[in-house]
């Protein structure tokens, strides 16, 4: 902005260099001043900023002095659980390999059931069938069977050793058939001995391997 | 500029309900052996706070004694010593306070010369010289103006311009905002009607270190012209018998210049008082006694407005003579106001 002149000016002694230098050094002074407001407040921003980088620092570094034991326990957690990991498939392999006494079971239950009857009873031919797990299938589509070929005194003692059977938790649905053909022999061969045909389902508690 | 500053204070002030500024107007008039300071500002009215709106009044009068000894050869560091002595006994502004100033210099200090618009470089070349070898040693900054409005005459006014430099920068360094420095003719034609309601024709300034006579030209300073120094040793103020033969030899100048004046332009107002002004104007009988030499009214300078600055030893008794000594630093406080800017106490009156 130039200022007007007044009326007077031609008149005035004054060079106009010394109006100029004192509006020069007056603007001067207050750009100075905005300047050094302007320096100072970026200056508390710098310091402030590396204060907080510093405080920040120090924090992140406590923190991470807590979180080292707590990384270590992670750590030994993680290698446990894969040592746990480790063991259990052993565990299952172990398992997996231990022999299967589902057969015996089946074989000492019917011979359970014969001892009370020992003399009345005489077994033939025993023929026990159990699923059998494969490499490929879970499981096999068979069916587990049971046939029992035997002797026996009279149709009471029959009943007595199917009850008996039955009573064995390896196996259920215990059926009957007397052999005519074996039993007409029977009554005329050797002794009158009733020849019967027993069927039934043996348990298995679980799959062969 | 002033007016700009008055109105955005004013909206500041309104915007943010802080009083303005006060502002004082200032003239320091720097003479050989004293320096005289008047001041200008807003009076107070009854209760009212002091505002813009309230007319502008003499409000201040101040003086001090500068230890050069205009009787005998000047002394080499006189712009060293004055420069010392102002930045010393300056007033001290009141902080917050907008001080307006004009300044007029010692009257041995300003050169004035009658030229022709052609033989303005010439002028130029013979100031630059002569201030180069005086005391100033500086170069010669110069200002021109009409002599007569149907002449291509010029008055040159020329100073040292480091000097008036170095002046003006230790007053602005004291805190006022100096405003133009003024030739002294320059300053009296210009306050004259305002501040004593006589339309002069010409103005006399009559100091014991020196005097000079401006003609009016239109409202303008004209023609000036340094007159014949006084003879009688200034350390007391000289009787009128003492001045009789110099006051006769400056009725003949100032007689002189007329003719001259009217002769540069033609008519010149007959009717119209010769003012004044100057420590020996003060003097009971110098108005008597140059006109008795001059065919012209011859008033003396003084002050017409209300207000005047209380003093203490003469409170009750107002020396309205006493005004003519101080006629230059009131005309150059009164030439800081922007005309329009504010009513004027002494305008009231009229």
């Amino acid at each position: 902005m130039k200022p007007a002149k007044s009326p007077l000016h031609p008149f005035d002694l004054l060079p106009n260099s010394f109006h100029q230098s004192r509006r020069v050094s007056a603007l001067f002074r207050s750009w100075t001043t905005v300047i050094l407001i302007l320096l100072a407040g970026i200056f508390l921003v710098v310091v402030e900023s590396v204060l907080t980088a510093q405080r920040n620092a120090h924090r992140n570094e406590a923190l991470a002095c807590e979180a080292l034991p707590l990384w270590d326990l992670r750590e030994t957690v993680m290698a446990r659980q894969v040592a746990n990991d480790e063991l259990q498939q052993c565990c299952v392999g172990l398992e997996s390999a231990r022999p299967d006494d589902s057969l015996l079971q089946v074989l000492a239950g019917v011979a359970l059931s014969t001892e009370s009857a020992k003399g009345d009873v005489i077994v033939d031919a025993l023929h026990v069938r159990l699923a059998v797990e494969t490499a490929h299938t879970q499981t096999t589509s068979t069916r587990e069977t049971l046939s029992i070929k035997a002797r026996v005194k009279n149709a009471a003692v029959l009943q007595q050793w199917i009850e008996l059977l039955e009573s064995q938790a390896r196996l259920r649905d215990i059926t009957h058939r007397f052999d005519e053909e074996s039993g007409t022999a029977a009554i005329t061969g050797r002794s009158q001995m009733l020849q019967v045909e027993i069927t039934g389902v043996p348990i298995a508690t679980r799959v062969l391997p | 500029m002033l007016a700009a500053a008055t109105r955005s204070s004013r909206i500041f002030s309104r915007l943010t309900g802080l009083p303005r500024k006060h502002v004082n107007y200032l003239g320091i008039d720097i003479g050989v052996d004293r320096c005289k300071i008047a001041t200008f500002s807003h009076a107070h009215v009854g209760e009212d706070p002091v505002s813009s709106q309230t007319p502008i009044a003499w409000t201040a009068n101040w003086e001090f004694g500068i230890p050069v000894d205009p009787s005998v050869a000047p002394p080499s560091n006189w712009i060293d010593l004055l420069v010392n002595q102002l930045s010393e006994r300056l007033p001290r502004c009141v902080d917050g306070d907008r001080n307006l100033c004009n300044i007029s210099l010692p009257l041995p200090w300003v050169h004035y010369q009658i030229s022709s618009r052609s033989d303005l470089d010439l002028a130029r070349r013979q100031c630059n010289e002569m201030f180069e070898n005086s005391l100033l040693k500086s170069a010669a900054f110069l200002r021109h103006w009409q002599a007569g409005s149907e002449s291509d005459s010029l008055v040159v006014a020329a100073t040292a311009e480091q000097a008036a430099t170095r002046i003006a920068q230790v007053v602005a360094d004291t805190g006022y905002e100096v405003k133009s420095l003024l030739p002294h003719g320059v300053a009296l034609i210009h306050s004259a009607n305002a501040l004593t309601q006589l339309q002069p024709s010409a103005i006399v300034l009559l100091e014991s270190t020196g005097s000079m006579v401006s003609v009016v030209e239109r409202t303008a300073c004209g023609l000036t012209r340094l007159l014949p120094p006084c003879p009688v040793p200034t350390d007391r103020l000289p009787s009128i018998v003492e001045l009789e033969p110099w006051l006769h030899e400056i009725a003949n100048e100032t007689e002189a210049s007329f003719r001259y004046a009217s002769r540069l332009r033609g008519q010149l107002n007959a009717e119209a008082p010769v003012l004044i002004c100057g420590s020996l104007a003060e003097i009971h009988g110098v108005d008597r006694a140059l006109a008795n030499c001059m065919t012209r009214p011859i008033a003396t300078w003084r002050y017409v407005g209300r207000q005047r600055p209380q003093t203490c030893s003469d409170a009750l008794v107002i020396d309205q003579n006493s005004d003519a000594a101080s006629a230059v630093a009131l005309s150059l406080a009164y030439a800081a106001i922007d005309s329009g800017d504010a009513a004027m106490d002494g305008k009231e009156k009229a």
